[in-house]
C-alpha cells in the first residue's frame, strides 16, 4: 500500500554544482525565468509598432493596467515608474510560479536520491513559492527597495525621524514608543512578507497532495481551481503590500504638526524630472 | 538554527534567488516595460497633441466663419450701395434717353408733317396744273366748236390769266 508523503518544509537538494546546491524550486525558478525571457523577447520581437497587433495589444494591456493599478496606489506618476518594474516582476513572477506549481507533473514527477544512507525519491519539479529561500528572497528585495526609496525620497534625517522620535518632542513618549514600534514592524514586515506567501502556497501543496492521495479523480479539480485563485491573490497582496509600503515610506512624517499636509509626498521624487 | 535547517534556509540559494530576480526583472524591464511605457506615454502625447490640434483647428474654423460672415456682411452691404447707386444711374440714363427719344419723336414727327405739307402743297399744285390744263383742253375744244380764232385768243388769254392764279390767292 502506497503511503501519503506531503512535501518536506525544505525543498529538495537535486544535486551539486560545485559548491552550489541545485534545489528542485531552483530548477523551478530558472524554467520560470526562461518562460518570461521568451515572453519578453517575442513582445520584443513585435518591434513595439505604432498601430500594434494582437500580441502586442495584450501586452500593452497587461503591463498599461499594472501600471494604473501602481499608480493608483502610490498617486504619483515618478514614484510609479521607478517602483513599476520592481512590482510588476514581483507580481508577475510569484503569479507565474503560483500556477506553474499546479501544472502536471510539478510534484508527481519524482527521482531518487542518497539522503542519510537511504535512498529516498523526491519530486524533481517543486512549486517556487514553496521554498522559504524564494520568499524570502523577494522579501528581502521588496523591504530593500522601499527603505531604498524612502530615504532617497525624503531624505536620511526626516526617514529616521519615523522611528526615532525625541520624548521630548511631540507627542512625547507615545511619538517615541510608536517609532520603536515602527522600526521593530519593518522586520516584522520581511518575516510576514516570507510567510504569508510561503504559508499559502505549501499548504496548497499539501492540500493537494493530500486530495490526491485519497480521492485522486474529480475531487482536486475544485481544490485546483481554488489554488488558481489564491496563487493570484497571493501575487496580488505580495505586490499591493509592496506598494502600500513604498507609499508609507516615501511620504513625509509630520508628527501631526501639519495635518494638511501629512499626505505630501517625496522631497527629491517632486523635483523637475530630468529629461 | 535548527528552524533555519528545518525551514532550509541557504545563504548561497538565497543568494540565487535573489540575483534570478534581479536578472528576470532587468530582463522585463529592458525588453518590455520601459518600451511599452514609452510607447503608451509617446502614444498619450501624440492623443494629447491631436486633441491640441483639434481645438486650435476648431477655434481657427470659428474665428474663419466668424471673418467670413464679417466679409460677407460688407461685400453684402458693398453690393446693396452698387446696386442702389446703379439703380440710380439706371434711373438717370432712363430719364435721359426717354427725354432724346421724345425729342427724336417729335423732330420726326415735326419733319414728318414738313414733309406732309410739302407733299400736299407740290400734290395740290400738280392737281391744280392737272385741272386747268383739262380746263383749257376742254375748253379749247368747246371753242373750236362755237367760237371764232379771234374770240378764242381772247377767251383763252382771259382763261390763261385767271387759271395763273393761284386758287387759294382767289379767295
Amino acid at each position: 500500500m502506497t503511503t501519503l508523503e506531503t512535501p518536506t518544509l525544505a525543498s529538495e537538494l537535486i544535486t551539486h554544482i560545485g559548491i552550489f546546491e541545485l534545489r528542485n524550486t531552483m530548477l523551478m525558478a530558472w524554467i520560470a525565468m526562461a518562460i518570461l525571457a521568451v515572453a519578453a523577447l517575442s513582445i520584443r520581437a513585435t518591434k513595439y509598432k505604432r498601430v500594434p497587433g494582437r500580441f502586442q495589444t495584450a501586452a500593452e494591456m497587461i503591463i498599461e493596467g499594472l501600471f494604473n493599478f501602481c499608480d493608483s496606489i502610490l498617486q504619483d506618476k515618478r514614484v510609479t515608474r521607478i517602483a513599476f518594474p520592481l512590482v510588476a516582476t514581483l507580481f508577475i513572477f510569484i503569479l507565474l510560479s503560483n500556477w506553474m506549481g499546479i501544472l502536471p507533473g510539478v510534484g508527481s514527477i519524482t527521482v531518487e536520491a542518497l539522503h542519510n544512507g537511504h535512498a529516498v525519491r523526491f519530486p524533481l519539479f517543486r512549486s517556487m513559492n514553496a521554498d522559504v529561500n524564494v520568499t524570502l528572497a523577494f522579501s528581502i528585495i521588496s523591504v530593500i527597495f522601499t527603505q531604498v526609496l524612502g530615504v532617497v525620497s525624503i531624505g536620511i534625517l526626516p526617514y529616521l525621524s519615523k522611528y526615532f522620535v525625541a520624548p521630548w518632542k511631540k507627542p512625547y513618549l507615545i511619538g517615541t514608543f510608536v517609532g520603536i514600534l515602527e522600526f521593530i514592524g519593518e522586520f516584522a514586515r520581511l518575516v510576514s512578507f516570507t510567510f504569508r506567501l510561503f504559508g499559502n502556497i505549501f499548504a496548497g501543496e499539501v492540500l493537494l497532495v493530500v486530495t490526491f492521495f485519497f480521492v485522486p479523480y474529480i475531487m482536486p479539480i475544485p481544490f485546483l481551481g481554488m489554488e488558481i485563485f489564491v496563487g493570484l491573490i497571493q501575487a496580488l497582496v505580495f505586490a499591493m503590500l509592496t506598494l502600500v509600503f513604498i507609499k508609507m515610506a516615501v511620504t513625509a512624517h509630520d508628527h501631526g504638526e501639519h495635518p494638511s499636509t501629512s499626505s505630501g509626498s517625496s522631497r527629491e521624487l517632486d523635483q523637475p524630472h530630468p529629461a | 538554527m535548527e528552524i533555519i535547517s528545518t525551514l532550509g534556509i541557504n545563504g548561497p540559494l538565497l543568494i540565487a534567488q535573489i540575483v534570478n530576480f534581479v536578472i528576470i526583472a532587468g530582463v522585463l524591464t529592458y525588453f518590455v516595460y520601459r518600451p511599452i511605457l514609452n510607447l503608451i506615454d509617446a502614444r498619450r502625447e501624440s492623443i494629447r497633441k491631436s486633441m491640441e490640434d483639434v481645438d486650435r483647428i476648431e477655434k481657427q474654423k470659428t474665428e474663419m466663419e466668424e471673418a467670413r460672415k464679417v466679409e460677407v456682411r460688407k461685400i453684402a452691404e458693398e453690393a446693396k450701395k452698387m446696386l442702389e447707386q446703379a439703380k440710380g444711374d439706371v434711373a438717370k440714363e432712363k430719364d435721359k434717353m426717354l427725354v432724346a427719344a421724345r425729342k427724336e419723336a417729335d423732330d420726326f414727327v415735326e419733319r414728318g408733317k414738313r414733309q406732309l405739307d410739302a407733299e400736299r402743297t407740290r400734290m395740290v399744285s400738280d392737281v391744280e396744273k392737272a385741272a386747268s390744263s383739262l380746263v383749257i383742253r376742254l375748253t379749247q375744244t368747246i371753242l373750236e366748236r362755237e367760237f371764232t380764232a379771234g374770240d378764242q385768243d381772247r377767251l383763252l388769254k382771259t382763261l390763261e390769266k385767271s387759271i395763273s392764279t393761284p386758287a387759294h390767292a382767289t379767295k
